[in-house]
């Protein structure tokens, strides 16, 4: 759906004895395949994104990726935390759109379902020039499928587990190359209401968890038109109303009362338009997230939020020749706040320009990126930020990439402008926060016979200064105050082994990160960040024998502050997934079983946010399709 | 009514003696003997209220020590504690209830569950008196040993501090999120408010002093307009109270701008201390006859709360730099002199002495 265009150029180099393709060039409309060449990029494949079909992809990305989902709960808010990074430092691009929140800054990972997206990457490291506010310390990536690639089909799935889990979902693609269209309509309920010990109280009574429900509804659909030889038109609109009680936490004891309703509206529309070496895209993006708080018990008992932002951009790629490429953009957008937490509609126009340009393949080996970004937020001007993108291929199977970034996060409008009439303020002298990004790493490509095995090593650092933090100041009034500064360093290996049999394959991914992260309020000592662990070890087995598919996700968390003198426990969690497809009337029939944390280990994310302990979902899903 | 008053006398002394167990009564399992427990709130949400010792024969404190104890969290946000003989009442108002704990080694007992946003607690007359902001303002009867809820009395807005004195309850409406000016007293005996005092805008706590007469802490408040400026104020007071005829005797304005929360009195009940709370710098102590201001203690610092020891005088300073971080206990003398820093939990609010 993406793609302006594609122009490859392959360069080949020989050498005396071989013959090899060095290096196959592929420009799309991407900013990301295209710029970010110096960075670590994780691309989940789609027996994963199918094996998370009926779940959120809170759940997808924590059982696949080295970030840590922030989950309040099960399908609570969830926000990622990348690198040591808060949940307003990972931008999320859906079609090219940044989604996060004007409001609080951040995007709840538990309000996405898994299956919209055809393609997701995840960004590690920071990415301001490329990606704007709010990129620095990861962006993931979302791209809708391509319906030009995708055959015409409809497809049926239901899904039921543990803890009143039902999951419906109904999808139809129908065109040609020209005009084609696909709608989806889906729906995901559960109580919640698992059993589980209760290590916060007197004598550790069994409780069933109380007030964790949900109800998640929404249609999604995409149009693309082919408008001329070399343009399309494509559109995106995704609605959703999702009903969250609020989950009762361990320590209380009595019953939470408290639910969110979030009814969610994203409308994409974007114009692209090739010639052999140029390309101009256009989109326009209207996101409107409606918001209505209920707790009964607080002074204020209902608070209604709308978080509107209308994202225009415009951007051009010119390639001057077969070594060189340029990207300029620029981006306006509005964003508007209205809640009874303000005392008035709150607002902002962002105006950012951005540069790109690209050495590709010099001496057959380097590709070069350099960036600037430059933003205008209504009167006050942002620094000026840059970025350096370097990949070098140091063998045949060697490579080598690295970069360093200035990056920057502007305070969200709750941070700037919030005022309730309980002791919470908003504070409209926050500056944005700005911080450095590095990192160099490896990747090994050892494919000569089977199996095939890729050795990725990645060593980052960062720095974020005024880090926003809320804090108690005059009065018992809570406000938000550019206080800290926050560094992280560490370190990401990965192994990836795969191995074709007769009738089989088999396939291990194994990741690990360790990480240090400390942060520092002037005169102070460091101290380690919160909810950051130092080791995350990730183990993905996947295996398949003709028509059955077997796979288990592995994450170890190790302990985390929650404050700075408790811990969280590490833990271990473990999905196993079980799926096999067979034909019905020609067409594919795939019945799947999964059984979520299989070692039944009790665990915390967030403090004293009960988890669920083993439990078990079973899905049908039947695709028609016609070529 | 005498004869009432003095049924109830009697059958509290009763109770008092059931319950009570000497600190000083040997027992070999006691970890806790002379010292001091510091209530430390923790962060809203976190559910990282603690408790502290300073153990004055070894002048050191030790941390988390429900936490040791009891291998739990205390819960969200300890707002204060209450001692009925050995038994320690700590009120945990985000978590709604009270844990209770001997404080003779602090394991637990039980909690105290079904509470609406619990603040203060006081024993008296064989029953545990709660203050707490759900419903409007409430006190909440509860028998202290079966932790059944025996009763609910309205009172105002937000109430706070509560005390018994001269066989009546004492409850400071501190006016919750808005604001309210009276302290509500109740008849035990009959558990109703008898009288509703106007005193100043939002008391907050209370103290006797030597004359037996009650002293109460108004806080004032700051309005705000549109754009957070500060659009009036009104007036932190020290108010006293005559406990003989329930009136007004006495209004002392503190400040216009500033807005002390909390009070003490000296071990004689002749010094008033009044302090802590946000922007209100130092200690301030008065005399309680001819009201006049005799010292300032660490007028460079900003306690969150105080305490006084009531056996030899020494003021407790607790800092909460923030709510993330651990806080500090600043022990100072009689004379108001620095005598040693300690570190705490997190968020120290108050100190009960044991």
């Amino acid at each position: 759906m993406i793609m302006v265009f594609e122009l490859t150029v392959n360069a080949q180099v020989q050498k005396t004895d071989t013959i090899y393709t060095f290096k196959e060039i592929v420009i799309r409309s991407s900013r990301l395949q295209n710029f970010a060449v110096g960075s670590s990029l994780q691309k989940i494949d789609s027996l994963s994104l199918s094996n998370y079909f009926h779940q959120s992809f809170s759940d997808l990305l924590n059982a696949q990726s080295l970030l840590m989902l922030n989950s309040y709960g099960s399908g609570g808010l969830s926000m990622p935390s990348v690198r040591g990074g808060g949940g307003t430092h990972t931008a999320v691009i859906l079609n090219g759109v940044n989604i996060q929140s004007p409001m609080n800054g951040s995007s709840n990972m538990a309000l996405l379902p898994a299956n919209l997206f055809g393609r997701v990457d995840i960004q590690y490291g920071g990415s301001g020039t490329l990606f704007g506010s709010g990129a620095m310390s990861g962006a993931i990536h979302l791209e809708s499928p391509d319906l030009f690639q995708q055959t015409n089909q409809m497809k049926f799935s239901f899904a039921t587990g543990s803890f009143g889990l039902k999951n419906y979902n109904a999808s139809a693609k129908i065109g040609n190359e020209s005009l084609a269209s696909s709608f989806q309509f889906y729906q995901h309920k559960s109580e919640n209401d698992f059993k589980y010990h209760n290590v916060a109280k007197y004598q550790t009574p069994v409780e069933s968890q109380t007030n964790a429900g949900l109800n998640q509804s929404g249609f999604f659909n995409q149009t693309k038109i082919k408008t001329s030889k070399s343009s399309d038109l494509s559109s995106f609109f995704w609605y959703q109303k999702f009903d969250k009680e609020l989950q009762t936490l361990m320590t209380a004891s009595d019953t939470s009362r408290a639910n969110q309703t979030d009814q969610n509206i994203y409308a994409i529309l974007r114009w692209q338009q090739s010639a052999s070496q140029m390309s101009l895209s256009a989109k326009s993006a209207f996101i409107n997230d409606i918001q209505k708080f209920v707790n009964p018990v607080l002074a204020e008992p209902i608070t209604n939020n709308r978080a509107l932002s209308i994202i225009n951009e415009i951007e051009m790629k010119w390639m001057p020749g077969e070594k060189q490429m340029l990207n300029a953009g620029l981006n306006y957008t509005y964003e508007e706040v209205s809640s009874e937490g303000y005392r008035s509609l709150a607002n902002r126009n962002r105006i950012s320009f951005f540069l790109s340009h690209k050495w590709l393949n010099l001496f057959d080996k380097l590709d070069i990126v350099n960036s600037l970004r430059k933003e205008i937020v209504d009167l006050g001007v942002l620094p000026l930020v840059y970025s350096m993108d370097l990949n070098y291929a140091l063998t045949n199977d060697i490579d080598a990439h690295g970069n360093v970034s200035k990056n920057y996060s502007l305070p969200s409008l709750n941070d700037l402008f919030w005022r309730s009439e309980t002791f919470v303020s908003g504070n409209p002298d926050l500056k944005a926060e700005s911080g450095w990004s590095g990192e160099i790493g490896f990747s090994e490509h050892i494919h000569a016979t089977q199996p095939s095995i890729v050795l990725e090593q990645n060593f980052y650092t960062s720095t974020i200064n005024d880090w926003i933090v809320w804090l108690p100041a005059e009065m018992g009034v809570w406000k938000p105050e550019n206080k800290k500064t926050g560094r992280s360093q560490g370190m990401d290996l990965g192994l990836k082994i795969e191995q074709d049999l007769n009738r089989s394959s088999l396939q291990l991914n194994v990741k690990y990160n360790w990480n240090s992260s400390t942060f520092n309020e002037g005169e102070s000592e460091d101290l380690p960040m919160i909810y950051v662990p130092k080791s995350i070890l990730l183990i993905n087995v996947v295996s398949q024998f003709e028509k059955w598919n077997l796979s288990y996700d592995h994450k170890f968390v190790s302990r985390r502050l929650y404050d700075h003198a408790h811990y969280l426990a590490a833990f271990h969690m473990g999905n196993l997934m079980l799926n096999y497809s067979v034909e019905i009337f020609g067409q594919p029939l795939s019945l799947a079983l999964r059984i979520n944390n299989v070692w039944n280990v009790d665990y915390q994310i967030m403090a004293w946010y009960a988890m669920p302990p083993a439990n078990y979902m079973f899905s049908i899903s039947y695709r028609i399709e016609k070529n | 009514m005498k004869r009432i008053l003095f049924t109830i006398l009697v059958l509290s002394i009763f109770f008092l003696a059931a319950c009570k167990k000497n600190k000083n009564d040997f027992d070999p399992n006691q970890k806790y003997i002379n010292g001091a427990f510091i209530s430390n709130e923790g962060t809203f949400g976190s559910g990282n209220a603690s408790v502290s010792f300073l153990d004055f024969n070894s002048d050191s404190v030790s941390n988390e020590i429900f936490m040791d104890k009891n291998s739990r969290p205390l819960g969200d946000v300890l707002q204060s504690m209450s001692l009925i003989g050995s038994n320690l009442y700590c009120v945990v108002n985000a978590s709604n209830k009270i844990e209770v704990v001997d404080a003779k080694d602090f394991s637990e007992l039980g909690a105290i569950e079904g509470l609406d946003n619990p603040r203060y607690a006081v024993g008296a007359y064989g029953k545990l008196f709660v203050s707490e902001w759900g419903n409007g303002g409430q006190v909440k009867m509860i028998d202290p040993i079966t932790f059944i809820v025996e009763g609910t009395i309205a009172v105002g807005t937000g109430p706070e501090g509560i005390m018994v004195h001269d066989n009546l309850i004492w409850v400071a409406n501190g006016g919750g999120f808005t604001v309210d000016s009276t302290i509500s007293v109740i008849d035990p005996s009959t558990n109703t408010v008898i009288e509703n005092i106007v005193v100043g805008y939002n008391p907050k706590e209370m103290t006797v002093d030597a004359n037996g007469e009650i002293w109460v802490i108004c806080n004032g408040y700051v309005e705000y307009d549109a754009n957070w400026n500060i659009a009036g104020q009104k007036p932190s007071k020290l108010v006293k109270v005559s406990a003989q005829n329930l009136e007004v005797l006495k209004e002392i304005l503190i400040s216009e701008t500033l807005h002390p929360q909390h009070i003490d009195i000296s071990p004689d009940r002749k010094t008033i201390y009044y302090g802590g709370g946000y922007g209100f710098a130092g200690i301030h102590s008065m005399h309680y006859a001819n009201e006049t201001n005799t010292q300032i203690i660490a007028g460079d610092k900003y306690f969150y709360g105080f305490n006084v020891n009531p056996d030899n005088g020494d003021i407790y300073g607790l800092e909460a730099p923030s709510f993330t971080e651990n806080g500090q206990l600043h022990r100072y003398n009689v004379s108001g002199e620095f005598v040693k820093g300690y570190e705490v939990g997190i968020g120290p609010n108050s100190v009960v002495f044991w």
